[in-house]
């Protein structure tokens, strides 16, 4: 199989600040509602920053112990309802065992997640390898009955593309025949929250969380952590169209570049990122013009942002002025390892909505980012190609071009 | 219907096979760590700034040290990496020093907590550094991060390199034997581990390729051929004991991926050029090259 045989999206489950099912996502994308609020579940008082995008509960799916399910650690109960709601979505949730089900997951820090967990709860798991006998993936793979291979992936905030990448690869080479891909982050911990407030990365806007994510927007300071994930099922189109399935989009375009510059800051030579966006957009077959939109990785860090609107203003030329750009992180929060997963699934709410999600809190759009700004309120708009750059710590740029079917 | 078949019809998955043009192994103790962190070594006729590994975790730097010693086996000194990709399996990468910043984080609160412990002891930090080092600007990312690491680190790796668009990938293993555990002084209390680090340039197989090929088969669709012998299951700790000994480097290796399928790793008679021409041809007899402990 090649790229002429096209790769569909025919199932979703995510779980975000905005919602846990794809309908209440996609309204509260749209209805530029955000997510963010004070933390809850550990002391902030000493935190430079103390706001987040928190999941308060994940549901336990269908089949599964509730009491059970509410014994396992978050992270894992987050990773088993994506692939659960993925695959029931797409219909293959009954019929699993009957074809190669891969799985591509992007996990970026579960030991040191699980790690500081269990020793804040007073357990000894980092003094003990004997207890990490298996990893998160080995474990969804078992008891999701999964009979493909699994793997995990990691570029920090761009792992969810590098996932959709691979498993759309996997299905080229037919090493499966349906492969869940996506990403999950449960970062919001008392550790991870001083570390990036340490690194100076987050917003202190701490009297205002709603207002704090503010990619573009001249006042921004900083990004704003947030939790979740969003898994994928991604299957040939043959075999889509074969059983009549929902399609939510087509993998279209995947391009990967890294700066060779620095663990954490981004380049100031902006050619490495546009060199991902146009292997994506090559890769798709699609001109910088035919894009309708794009889901910008700004965080929106003071320096980071512009950046990206250079990167852009690369790329697309004079045709940036029509293409509507926009952050969804000003909803989510930054779901770090989580957000380029998160981010195709808001390409795909524009989509199959027909309408681009805001940017909110862009009251006052920063004169270094010239875009073609979405502030505020979402606005209609048919989106047949959709573009979403995701970049990571590590250097990582990455960029993913999804087509309506 | 089985659980290998495919609904639309389509063949199974094939075997994807790569040419191993520099393979390097270290084996480092960790009073051997702290000057190969501050004289990380020479790529391209430059030596690497001091401040690439400053923060880096252990693995991180044993890491550097396997793929310096993979380019000098494989005669890659010149190579320029600008198009390959990266991909590295750490295991379990920042336990001490996670144990560490709890200790600090229980006595000084949030403020004590380092900012680098995210960025370089995350799952992408070993790939991240790799790219910086060799001045890569293809794809890298980390994959495994615990058990069973290895196996996906090669499955990815060897379909990146399939996609056809890169002219080879670095695939880097890293990870303790035994795992260390630090008291709750913060202090390494266990006995003779050390640091195991394997690196592999994984370039597209060609006529007259190296004399190392290293074939992944996703599932068990066919058949081993003779004279292949199996040495169990696929993990870091497998690889370094085949690889770290070039006179008991039998003709061919195969192991089990943990999750079905194998990886076979074979070694071919000397021929023509591996692609990378006027440099030396990799083989087992360099593998002693990086075989040997540092001191």
């Amino acid at each position: 199989m090649t790229h002429e045989t096209p790769v569909w999206i025919t199932g979703v489950g995510a779980v975000t600040p905005l919602g846990s099912d794809y309908a209440s996502i996609a309204d509260g994308l749209l209805a530029g509602r955000s997510g963010v609020r004070r933390v809850e579940g550990f002391d902030v008082s000493e935190h430079p920053s103390q706001i987040a995008g928190q999941i308060d509960r994940v549901p336990c799916p269908p089949g599964h112990d509730p009491a059970e399910f509410a014994r396992l650690h978050r992270l894992e109960q987050l990773v088993l309802w994506c692939c659960n709601a993925a695959l029931r979505d797409a219909g293959w949730w009954e019929r699993r065992a009957d074809v190669r089900v891969g799985l591509v997951l992007g996990i970026g820090a579960e030991w040191l997640v699980l790690w500081e967990d269990d020793a804040l709860r007073g357990g000894k798991r980092v003094y003990d390898p004997a207890q990490d006998a298996e990893s998160i993936v080995g474990i969804a793979r078992r008891k999701l009955g999964l009979s493909g291979p699994a793997v995990s992936v990691s570029a920090a905030c761009a792992s969810g593309n590098y996932a959709l990448a691979q498993a759309r690869r996997w299905l080229e080479m037919g090493w499966v025949d349906v492969c869940l891909a996506g990403a999950c982050d449960m970062a919001v911990t008392p550790m991870s929250l001083a570390g990036f407030g340490n690194l100076r990365a987050l917003s202190r806007r701490n009297r205002d969380p709603e207002a704090a994510s503010r990619p573009f927007d001249k006042g921004r300071d900083g990004f704003v952590m947030g939790e979740g994930g969003a898994l994928f099922v991604l299957e040939p189109a043959a075999t889509a169209r074969k059983r009549s399935a929902r399609a939510y989009g087509r993998v279209a375009g995947c391009g990967a570049s890294s700066d060779a510059h620095n663990m954490v800051i981004p380049s100031p030579d902006p050619g490495p990122a546009r060199a991902a966006m146009r292997q994506a957009l090559a890769d798709a077959g699609a001109a910088p013009e035919s894009v309708d939109y794009v889901n910008a990785h700004a965080t929106s860090t003071p320096v980071g942002d512009v950046a990206e609107a250079n990167v852009l203003k690369g790329v697309f030329g004079d045709a940036l002025s029509r293409v509507p750009v926009s952050s969804t992180k000003s909803m989510t929060g930054h779901l770090l390892t989580a957000a380029a997963a998160v981010e195709a699934l808001a390409c795909v709410v524009a989509m199959e909505r027909r309408a681009v999600p805001p940017t909110i809190n862009l009251d006052d759009p920063d004169p270094d980012c010239p875009l073609c700004h979405v502030p505020n309120e979402a606005r209609e708009h048919p989106v047949r190609v959709a573009v979403s750059n995701s970049f990571g710590f590590g250097g990582s740029n990455t960029c993913l071009v999804l087509e309506k079917v | 219907m089985n659980s290998f078949h495919s609904p639309d019809g389509s063949p199974r998955g094939a075997a994807v096979g790569s040419a191993v043009a520099g393979l390097g192994v270290v084996k480092a103790t960790p009073a051997m760590l702290p000057a190969l962190r501050q004289k990380p070594g020479r790529v391209g006729g430059e030596s690497l700034p001091t401040s690439l590994l400053k923060h880096a975790d252990d693995q991180t730097v044993a890491g550097i040290a396997a793929v310096l010693r993979a380019m000098d086996a494989g005669g890659l000194d010149a190579t320029s990496f600008r198009d390959w990709g990266v991909v590295a399996a750490s295991r379990f990468m920042g336990r001490t020093a996670l144990a560490g910043a709890l200790l600090k984080f229980k006595a000084e609160g949030a403020w004590g907590l380092s900012p680098h412990l995210i960025p370089h002891r995350s799952l992408h930090a070993l790939s991240g550094t790799v790219s910086q080092a060799l001045k890569v600007h293809g794809p890298n990312f980390g994959s495994g991060g615990g058990p069973g690491g290895a196996a996906d680190a090669l499955l990815t790796a060897t379909a990146l390199l399939d996609g056809g668009g890169l002219p080879g990938v670095w695939v880097v293993l890293t990870g303790w034997e035994p795992e260390p555990i630090t008291d709750e002084r913060g202090q390494v209390i266990t006995p003779d581990c050390v640091c195991d680090a394997v690196a592999l340039a994984l370039v597209p197989p060609a006529p007259g390729c190296p004399r190392l090929s290293l074939r992944v088969v996703p599932a068990a669709t066919e058949p081993r051929r003779n004279g292949h012998a199996g040495v169990g299951q696929l993990s870091l700790e497998a690889l370094v004991r085949a690889l770290a000994d070039p006179a008991g480097f039998p003709t061919a290796l195969v192991w089990h991926l943990p999750l079905g399928g194998r990886v076979e790793l074979e070694r071919k008679p000397a021929s023509g050029s591996n692609g990378t021409a006027g440099r030396r041809q990799p083989g087992p007899e360099h593998v002693a090259v990086g075989a040997e402990k540092l001191s």
